[in-house]
């Protein structure tokens, strides 16, 4: 039944899968939830299949056939939960270690005993050699481990093994109270945790019923495209520094400066902001205060034209980033692309428009969708640099409202005695693309379950594909085309110290 | 020149080399700093920090050097050992023998001997070779592919600069650089004679030394250091003192057979005054070199040998054509 659906949804259809859900219901077993979002067919159009399992040995078909993007996911869901997806095409450790603590049962294990080519090998060259790009590597300054099969110079078959910096956010948040859970999704990520709050939010705002008042919603949507332009300077000095041009390293960082400068003049903090709360935000923003970002963002709209120019005229940049890590579009829906790097393969899927939240919809601002068509590491480079320019159009739009709409910032959230059982699905663009929470409540003011999927989760499971065929020289800006995030990726698990109990992993 | 004169000369123009390459190092950070908005080892320190950190840092990348010198050496037990160690020892062998066949103004050792320009070009060429050798028995996979990629590279850069150094050969009717660089003091400096092959060798050079775009066999973020990864310690710090040695070298040939040597045509300076001169020619070239490092991305290592071929090796080409005319055409000129 439910494969039926699945095909009829992806394949008819031509649904997204989100993400696969596993709630554990305690006596009552197991509920498996796919979330299918056809969103990008038709306005906020999404579909929750819900499926209920026995308490004892729970199994199901997996979709992962149908819908490769369900891979991952599935993969995550059997590490969490004693669910078994049966015929999963690859049924390893997601999070854990691939042989610890019992080897998965009926995969092959023989790859893990090509052995890394220390000392050197009398191999003839014809036979690819193995490279360990992680999990300590100058690429990334997070943990990610890609075993890189190469053929010379041509990569031939990737690897990718997370599970790193695994931290158990998820458990977390199951025994911490709404409000406070706040804090909790801000330090997800050091990035882009605006974003992480609004989504966090939009979910527990939907469970309890609360409409938050629009002057916090002005001042919501005014910090989070604050915070995609920092995040896409951020990745554009990552990205110059990738490609060994130290130079854009340091002037795009530069720039950002001046948004850090911004976010100190709004919030009070330079990076982690917490203004956002239950039923609105944390402070309003006086009048000078507005003129003042309104120059500012006058000022960062001429430097990020500069730097868009500069890619445009840097001939060595751009032979670097053209042509290299290609995407297809079909790759792209097949493989469940989000973000920037669906909308650099021509897919134009950005939930600010897909499925408006905040100060996104028609009515409140107005803005382009930018997609390029290249699909390769230059098209993502322009889709960012492009944005920050509609992200700061959004912002002046924001201030503008900001000057108009008066009324409160915040409005009383819900008794905690009184919080209804509920389910609710948040969503957002994030800087690197859709992130979404899906959140059970139980009456109490706890939510019973939380479910992230976070957007680098659903990139890096294509980073494979777009590997594949290119040189080693081009591994590192393929993998920072996606602007990987690995604390966003990694979250879960609790890591005991067994000489300290009380100790918590990191 | 009788041999206890010689041997304090060269060791003299050794450590002359030694500091140049300190001092040409220090600049190549102190414009890629400070175009990069960053400060870099300071020129001046501030005065309340003088107590501490002297007057000036501009022999910062001395001291990187003495601290790696006083470091723990940890060698690879897969490791090649003997090939290992000897690698950087016999790059320093040669690059101790260049820098006593470059002349300092009037200060030569064994420039002036017939045939110094092949032997240059010889033990230059030896370099890559050691870096190639150290790379590959470290065991690393990333030093073996950074070796791999100087083999590469090498070929690449190499041309322009044979080529390029013979033109001038060819122009002064001398192996010798002693003589190639006299011969400019009496018509003009290469530089403006043949700007071809000098473009040809300074882009030749700038692959050398590895600087940007040409730092392709240490890329950090894709081979970590290359062929230095394994090396640590003092072994790294012989590493870095051939860096010295090599930045002062090849910037001291270019300067030998381009821009005559520190010597000014129709203008007699004693010899001291020419040691100014080249170490100021010495520094404007860095200053060209670091600004195409900080302004550009690393090429991909297929891309850098077209570019070579294409643009260098054919400046290079040019440059030889264009002395063969000067020579036989315009004798009067080229002098």
């Amino acid at each position: 039944m439910v494969m039926e659906l699945a095909r009829y949804l992806t394949v008819e259809a031509g649904g997204r899968l989100m993400h696969v859900s596993v709630i554990d219901r305690g006596f009552d077993g197991y509920e498996v939830v796919y979330h299918y979002a056809l969103d990008h067919l038709e306005k906020n159009l999404h579909l929750n299949i819900k499926v209920s399992l026995p308490e004892h040995n729970p199994e199901i078909e997996s979709v992962a056939k149908l819908s490769p993007e369900a891979s991952w996911s599935e993969r995550e869901m059997m590490e969490l939960t004693p669910v078994k997806f049966i015929n999963h095409p690859d049924p390893r450790h997601l999070w854990l270690p691939y042989e610890w603590p019992n080897p998965v049962e009926g995969v092959d294990y023989e790859f893990l005993k090509d052995r890394l080519d220390a000392p050197p090998t009398q191999k003839s060259s014809n036979q690819p050699s193995l490279m360990p790009i992680g999990p300590y590597h100058p690429l990334l300054i997070e943990g990610a481990y890609f075993r890189v099969k190469l053929k010379d110079e041509e990569i031939t078959d990737v690897d990718v093994k997370l599970g790193w910096n695994h931290r158990g956010i998820m458990k977390l948040f199951e025994s911490r109270s709404y409000s406070r859970g706040v804090y909790l999704a801000e330090r997800i990520c050091g990035i882009c945790n605006v974003t992480h709050t609004t989504a966090y939010l939009n979910a527990v705002e939907t469970l309890s019923g609360i409409e938050v008042p629009d002057r916090a919603k002005y001042i919501r949507t005014l910090i989070a495209e604050l915070e995609r332009i920092h995040s896409h300077l951020l990745w554009l000095g990552v990205a110059g520094d990738l490609i060994g041009f130290k130079t854009l390293f340091m002037l795009s960082w530069k720039v950002r400066e001046k948004v850090l400068d911004i976010f100190e003049a709004t919030t009070g903090s330079r990076r982690t902001p917490a203004m956002n709360v239950i039923g609105g935000v944390r402070k309003d923003l006086a009048g000078e205060t507005i003129g003042k970002i309104e120059r500012r963002l006058l000022d960062l709209r001429g430097e990020i034209e500069g730097l868009v120019k500069l890619g445009y005229d840097h001939p060595l940049m751009r032979r670097r980033l053209q042509d290299i890590g290609k995407l297809s579009l079909s790759n792209a829906i097949s493989g469940g692309a989000v973000g920037p790097t669906a909308r650099a393969s021509g897919w134009k899927l950005d939930i600010r428009w897909s499925s408006p939240y905040l100060a996104y919809a028609d009515g409140y601002t107005t803005w382009d969708l930018i997609t390029e068509d290249g699909g390769d590491v230059w098209a993502r480079t322009m889709v960012r640099l492009k944005e920050m320019l509609v992200s700061i159009d959004i912002a002046k739009q924001c201030l503008q409202a900001l000057k108009k709409v008066g009324g409160p910032i915040k409005i009383e959230a819900v008794d905690p005695k009184n919080f209804p059982y509920n389910e609710a699905l948040g969503k957002t663009e994030a800087p690197r693309g859709e992130l979404m929470y899906y959140i059970v409540s139980d009456g109490t003011n706890i939510p019973y379950s939380v479910r992230i999927r976070t957007p680098s989760f659903r990139n890096n499971s294509l980073l494979p594909k777009m590997l594949k065929g290119y040189a080693l020289a081009d591994a590192p800006i393929i993998i920072g085309s996606i602007d990987p995030c690995y604390s966003c990726t990694d979250r879960i698990i609790v890591i005991k110290d067994s000489e300290n109990p009380k100790g918590r992993g990191a | 020149m009788n041999l206890i004169e010689l041997i304090i000369q060269a060791t003299l123009l050794t450590s002359a080399s030694f500091i140049f390459g300190t001092i040409y190092n220090y600049e190549i950070r102190k414009i890629s700093a400070r175009l990069q908005s960053r400060r870099g080892p300071w020129l001046l320190v501030p005065k309340p920090l003088r107590k501490s950190l002297g007057t000036t840092r501009i022999l910062q990348p001395l001291y990187d050097i003495i601290k790696l010198l006083c470091k723990e050496t940890i060698i690879p037990p897969t490791a090649r050992r003997r090939l290992f160690i000897s690698a950087p020892l016999f790059a320093l062998l040669c690059l101790v023998a260049s820098s006593t066949i470059i002349p300092i103004g009037e200060y030569s050792a064994l420039s002036s001997f017939d045939l110094s320009l092949v032997a240059l070009l010889y033990l230059l060429l030896a370099v890559p070779f050691t870096l190639i050798l150290g790379g590959s028995v470290s065991s690393s996979p990333w030093g073996i592919f950074g070796g791999q990629r100087e083999a590469d590279l090498m070929l690449a850069y190499e041309t322009p600069i044979v080529i390029g150094s013979f033109t001038t050969a060819i122009m002064a009717g001398s192996m010798s650089i002693k003589e190639i660089q006299v011969a400019q003091t009496l018509s003009l400096p290469y530089l403006v004679l043949n700007p071809f092959a000098a473009a040809a060798v300074l882009l030749g050079i700038i692959g050398k030394l590895h600087l940007k775009p040409f730092d392709i066999p240490e890329a950090e973020v894709e081979i970590v250091a290359g062929p230095a990864t394994e090396y640590s310690g003092k072994l790294l710090g012989l590493m870095e003192i051939n860096k010295m040695l090599l930045t002062s070298v090849c910037i001291g040939l270019f300067i030998n057979l381009f821009m005559a040597g520190g010597a000014v045509p129709g203008v007699t300076l004693n010899n001291s005054l020419t040691v100014l001169t080249y170490l100021a020619e010495g520094l404007i070239i860095v200053a060209v070199a670091s600004l195409i490092h900080t302004l550009n991305p690393r090429f991909r290592i297929d891309q850098a040998l077209d570019w070579y071929i294409k643009t260098a090796a054919l400046l290079a080409a040019v440059g030889l054509c264009w002395a063969y005319i000067l020579r036989h055409i315009y004798p009067a000129i080229s002098g």
